[in-house]
């Protein structure tokens, strides 16, 4: 079931394009991402209608959580039934990344398969492949005479890790700048630092996956979210300058990579060291 | 608070763990597992199995399935074998799945020469072929090697990519196949390029030619081998032309054989068809669908008093039959045996549930005396020994029991 609806229709698509393409590896993997966005673009497309309309609750919600506080579950109670008024699904922001997670997979299966290295893994890519195709489909290149495919671009073996960590980078880079972007605002303090958090641990763990997966499939998640990114902005709702802005507004490196901002009053705290340390971030602030 | 903190946290780091986990973790393997980067290489000679895979070579007993030696005594995890091992000589010579070949005293397991030959850059996937006293090996990088039986190199000769195959050998000249899409002719002598073919450099999607990995045939002038577009080749060594082609389904791994009693090329591909074909037309004799691909080169011997073929292959469902005898004269089947394991089920590497199913055989089967041998890279035994002439189980070869 897997293999016949996702991996390979990717596996073989993947081989068209870098037949089609001139045996280039690297831009074939391009043109499937974007190709992959494309289709997945009304999904996404409603998903981000969902998180603009959070967006534009907010100042409600915020009403709520002041009209309830100390009373949680009614506050849980009046915030389902605004969502449910305002036809939102409060995931749906998160949706789109787990939308794309069986891409993904499908996409790192069919990347590892089609630049088979060993006899297991290019008897793999035997089963995998359209041996003969309909007629109507004979213009496409022949995908059993294509293997080997070159994999090599600049730097990077695309069966490999990036060696010099570039994409690895950019991996991380471009998935705190999505997420940034696309992320509602939170009112709740706790949400808020749960966003921060996933802000700041989604990338890293996305980074880590670069370091030991192919870089072909860096080179497919950096291009996935730069044109994330664009068809976000496409639909008008790109605030470019909240990249740098904290919760209260203000400038700040590290909101960026999900680090909270500094309080600008600090709590009350136990004890006579906890106030001079308390004293000095106040000062600092 | 701190514990709520501490929740979020370790729900954050779960979620992390889980997309990794789903990456590799969903999978089904054996209860202890075989695993590699191929399957077993096995050769017979002086009443002995030699089988290369994985950290070990085994000499083993064909009779009884005792463990006769092994190589090295302590395995080495960054060191496997896979190639087929060759006989030369007193001497079995093996190739690594890393960058050496060593020999070893065919008696003892001892190796002979003072160092292993080392290749300068890359790995064996095929192993050696014997020729009197020098022996011819391909690597990974596209170099072949012409060694003496001191593993002193003679000759090299640089291909455009990868040698998977077995060279083979005539009176004059060493043939091996390429993944750079040619057959090449080198001077048995001296190593250098007597042709290649096609002669010009081959566009990679231009569907003439595919990829070739498979140990060519040479037989009367003629060479028989296979590439990735599905294609058998019948091909004149002397005017450097196509005889005839013949088109398959899949790919055929393994060149096939030639019975000369009965004067047919037999051999399988990757679809599981097992066929006969004319040496001299390539017109199809007979077919017989087996379960799975065939990988492995057909063995041909008798089943009783029959001549008959014998083919291991992969399987789709679980009971369905994986190796089959074959009537060479007009491919009926006469017998059929399920090669099983058994396989634990994992959800997130956690065992769930147990079952036992045939395994995918894609060494070429061996026969040995009265005994045919196959080999599996999955399950917990290695090789699987058969009766010949009535396919009852004989013995079985588990290499962790065997210690």
């Amino acid at each position: 079931m897997w293999n016949t609806f996702i991996l390979n229709p990717m596996l073989n698509s993947l081989l068209w394009l870098y037949g089609l393409l001139g045996n280039n590896y690297l831009v074939a993997i391009l043109l499937l991402t974007f190709l992959i966005k494309m289709i997945t673009w009304p999904l996404t497309w409603k998903q981000l209608g969902s998180t603009a309309k959070m967006q534009e609750l907010q100042p409600e919600l915020k009403k709520l959580q002041e009209k309830y506080r100390g009373e949680p579950e009614k506050l849980n109670r009046e915030m389902m039934e605004l969502y449910k008024q305002a036809g939102v699904n409060p995931l749906g922001g998160c949706l789109p990344t787990l939308i794309q997670f069986p891409i993904l997979i499908g996409l790192y299966q069919a990347i590892t398969n089609s630049l088979a290295a060993s006899p297991l893994q290019l008897l793999s890519l035997s089963q995998h492949i359209y041996h003969d195709l309909p007629a109507f489909l004979r213009w496409l290149p022949n995908a059993d005479a294509l293997i080997p495919l070159e994999s090599r671009v600049l730097w990077l073996d695309l069966a490999k890790p990036d060696p010099l960590f570039i994409l690895t980078v950019l991996t991380v880079l471009s998935t705190m700048l999505q997420q940034k972007l696309m992320t509602p605002p939170s009112t709740d303090a706790q949400q808020a630092s749960m966003t921060r958090s996933m802000q700041l641990v989604m990338p890293l763990m996305i980074g880590m996956y670069s370091i030991w997966f192919p870089s072909g499939l860096a080179i497919y998640w950096v291009t996935s979210n730069i044109i994330g990114i664009g068809q976000y902005a496409a639909m008008g709702k790109v605030n470019w300058k909240t990249i740098f802005l904290d919760e209260n507004g203000k400038f700040n490196l590290g909101s960026f990579i999900g680090l909270p901002s500094e309080p600008a009053t600090p709590a009350p705290r136990r004890g006579s060291e906890q106030k001079k340390s308390s004293s000095r971030s106040s000062k600092k602030a | 608070m701190v514990t709520q903190l501490l929740a979020r946290k370790a729900g954050l780091l779960v979620a992390a763990l889980t997309g990794l986990l789903l990456l590799a973790g969903c999978s089904s393997g054996s209860s202890v597992a075989l695993t590699g980067a191929s399957w077993p290489g096995m050769t017979s000679a002086d009443d002995t199995l030699y089988v290369a895979y994985s950290s070990f070579v085994y000499a083993v007993d064909p009779a009884t399935g005792n463990l006769e030696w092994r190589f090295p005594a302590e395995g080495n995890r960054n060191q496997t074998f896979f190639a087929t091992p060759a006989v030369m000589d007193g001497q079995v010579i093996v190739a690594d799945y890393t960058d050496s070949m060593f020999a070893l005293d065919q008696a003892t397991g001892e190796a002979t020469w003072p160092a292993p030959f080392q290749s300068e850059s890359s790995r064996f996937i095929g192993g050696a072929t014997v020729d009197g006293d020098m022996l011819y090996a391909g690597v990974v990088d596209g170099t072949l090697y012409a060694l003496d039986q001191d593993g002193r190199i003679v000759w090299s000769f640089k291909a455009g990519r990868d040698i998977w195959g077995h060279p083979a050998v005539d009176e004059t000249s060493v043939y091996f196949t390429s993944l750079d899409r040619h057959i090449y002719a080198v001077d048995k002598g001296t190593g250098e390029l007597e042709w290649r073919w096609p002669d010009e450099d081959v566009v990679a999607d231009d569907g003439v030619v595919g990829a070739m990995i498979s140990t060519p045939l040479v037989l009367n002038g003629v060479l028989y081998f296979s590439s990735l577009n599905n294609l058998l080749y019948a091909f004149d060594i002397e005017t450097q032309s196509v005889l005839w082609t013949h088109e398959f389904s899949n790919w055929i791994w393994s060149s096939p054989q030639y019975v000369s009693e009965s004067d047919v090329l037999v051999g399988g591909d990757l679809d599981g068809r097992i066929f006969a074909l004319d040496p001299l037309t390539g017109g199809e004799k007979w077919n017989y669908q087996a379960a799975g691909p065939v990988v492995g080169e057909v063995a041909v011997d008798t089943y009783g008093d029959t001549p008959a073929v014998f083919a291991a292959s992969g399987f789709t469902t679980s009971n369905e039959t994986n190796l089959v005898v074959l009537n060479l004269e007009d491919g009926s089947l006469l017998d059929s045996a399920s090669v099983q394991a058994e396989f634990q089920t994992r959800f997130l590497f956690i065992p769930t549930n147990s079952s036992i199913r045939p395994v995918p055989l894609y060494a070429s089967p061996v026969i040995a005396g009265d005994i045919i041998v196959v080999g599996s890279h999955q399950g917990n035994v290695l090789l699987y020994a058969y009766e010949k002439d009535t396919l009852r189980p004989a013995w079985q070869f588990d290499p962790i029991a065997a210690q």
